[in-house]
């Protein structure tokens, strides 16, 4: 029977134990480098998204001050179908009084990155819608939605102004609302 | 023959004689290695250097490119209420801030009296370059004063000021003035920065958004000579012998600045 020194088993288990730590620090390097990188694609999104929302509103509001109501805009959002491979969404989160932007990868929970919505420009009450639902408050071509997967290419901001009837110290009066969301285009 | 190279090798010290003799192999091959690592320390030193002082001017130039359009933001944002856009900057080896300047301050007056004054603070964007930033001072944009008649100069200054490290600098301590001959108006316009929140590192988003528009009119009712006179600091510029004009509007565009 042939024997194996004790110096030699010592040695291959050395040696494997330093192949796989390795290729373990390689992986933990270029991960932290690939996040990074996503990092910086996500508040991308998430700032053209935010800017696209501010954009709608400042346009409605300018475009069409002079009219209490108007139909809804919409802008579609040219998004790119994934970021490095990975799937993502946007959703319209309110925070500290505010709304944001968040695109974050799915499944990643550490992969995200949020743009606050500059709102506060216009003496209008200005509501972003972030349940959404079934509403029919952006008309007919458009669906609210709370979130959307970033790889939809019917992707849409849009933005409507109404008249609504809301009760002030007491007392029912009529205020110039601005509704603006993320959606997806119907058909 | 070998005998006389022996004997080339033997001197007489202190009444012996002795053989020369090479180092030993373990020292010279100190002496080697400890050159060697040295040279190698020194050429990794400059070339870290060299890649440094090229990454930095690199970062640079690109924060001009920014800063020019970052100009051009704002004034594309300016034209329309609450509209919002975003410039990215590279923050590694430099940095940008909204820095408070000095007072700028517009007197419109007729020969008899000072019919308005507008005073108020004023802020700018400053980009610092790194330390091994290597550049000279130029004007980027030349708006050329602090009173623009001509629609075809800028109201916005971009430029390179060198003082301990290289800035780029950008700020809107100006007027354009335009005057409507057959309307008979003369409006003055400025464009004034307010800071917004401040975070972020790395690349970050440069955020400017139209804040407000605020406009002041005065009615005039003879049609005697105006002046506008305004004052930054220790920079002053008149604009004298306005005349047949009958309405003076101060339109003033207030443009929120956030580093996030």
């Amino acid at each position: 029977m042939v024997h194996v020194s004790l110096q030699h088993i010592i040695g291959t288990v050395a040696l494997i134990g330093l192949a796989v730590s390795l290729a373990l620090a390689y992986q933990i390097v270029v991960g932290y480098v690939e996040g990074n990188v996503i990092k910086t694609q996500l508040s991308q999104i998430a700032e053209y998204t935010s800017m696209s929302i501010t954009n709608i509103i400042s346009l409605t509001d300018f475009v069409y001050g002079m009219l209490s109501e108007t139909e809804a805009v919409s802008k579609h959002l040219n998004l790119p179908a994934a970021i490095n491979g990975k799937p993502y969404n946007l959703s319209i989160l309110e925070m500290d009084g505010g709304y944001h932007v968040r695109v974050s990868i799915i499944g990643r929970n550490d992969l995200y990155a949020e743009s606050p919505i500059a709102l506060g420009s216009t003496q209008r009450r200005i509501m972003v819608i972030f349940t959404g639902g079934s509403s029919s408050i952006a008309g007919p071509d458009i669906e609210p939605r709370a979130w959307v997967y970033g790889g939809n290419p019917n992707t849409v901001v849009w933005c409507r102004k109404v008249i609504e009837t809301i009760m002030k110290n007491n007392e029912s009066a009529e205020v110039e609302t601005i509704y603006a969301g993320l959606g997806i285009q119907r058909g | 023959m070998l005998n006389r190279a022996l004997r080339r090798l033997r001197v007489i010290y202190d009444g012996r004689t002795l053989v020369k003799r090479g180092v030993s192999p373990v020292i010279s091959m100190v002496i080697i290695t400890a050159t060697l690592l040295v040279i190698l320390v020194i050429a990794s030193f400059f070339a870290t250097n060299l890649l440094e002082i090229q990454m930095q001017n690199s970062e640079f130039e690109q924060a001009k490119t920014a800063m020019l359009l970052l100009d051009k933001t704002i004034m594309d944002v300016s034209l329309r209420p609450g509209a919002a856009s975003s410039v990215q900057f590279n923050q590694r080896s430099g940095g940008i801030g909204v820095y408070k300047g000095g007072l700028i301050n517009v007197t419109i007056s007729s020969p008899s009296r000072t019919l308005y004054t507008y005073v108020n603070s004023t802020y700018i964007i400053k980009y610092r370059g790194g330390s091994m930033v290597s550049v000279a001072q130029m004007n980027l944009t030349n708006p050329g004063g602090l009173i623009i008649t001509d629609l075809s100069k800028p109201l916005g200054y971009v430029r390179i000021e060198i003082g301990n490290e290289a800035w780029i600098v950008l700020d809107y301590n100006r007027v354009r003035i335009i005057k409507n001959e057959n309307l008979g108006t003369l409006d003055i316009y400025l464009i004034r920065l307010e800071p917004g929140v401040f975070g972020g590192s790395g690349t970050v988003s440069v955020r400017v958004q139209n804040r407000d528009i605020n406009m002041a009119s005065i009615q005039l009712s003879g049609s005697s000579d105006l002046m506008v006179h305004v004052n930054v600091d220790e920079h002053h510029a008149d604009y004298p012998g306005i005349s047949g004009v009958s309405i003076v509007r101060i339109v003033e565009v207030l443009i929120n600045v956030s580093i996030m």
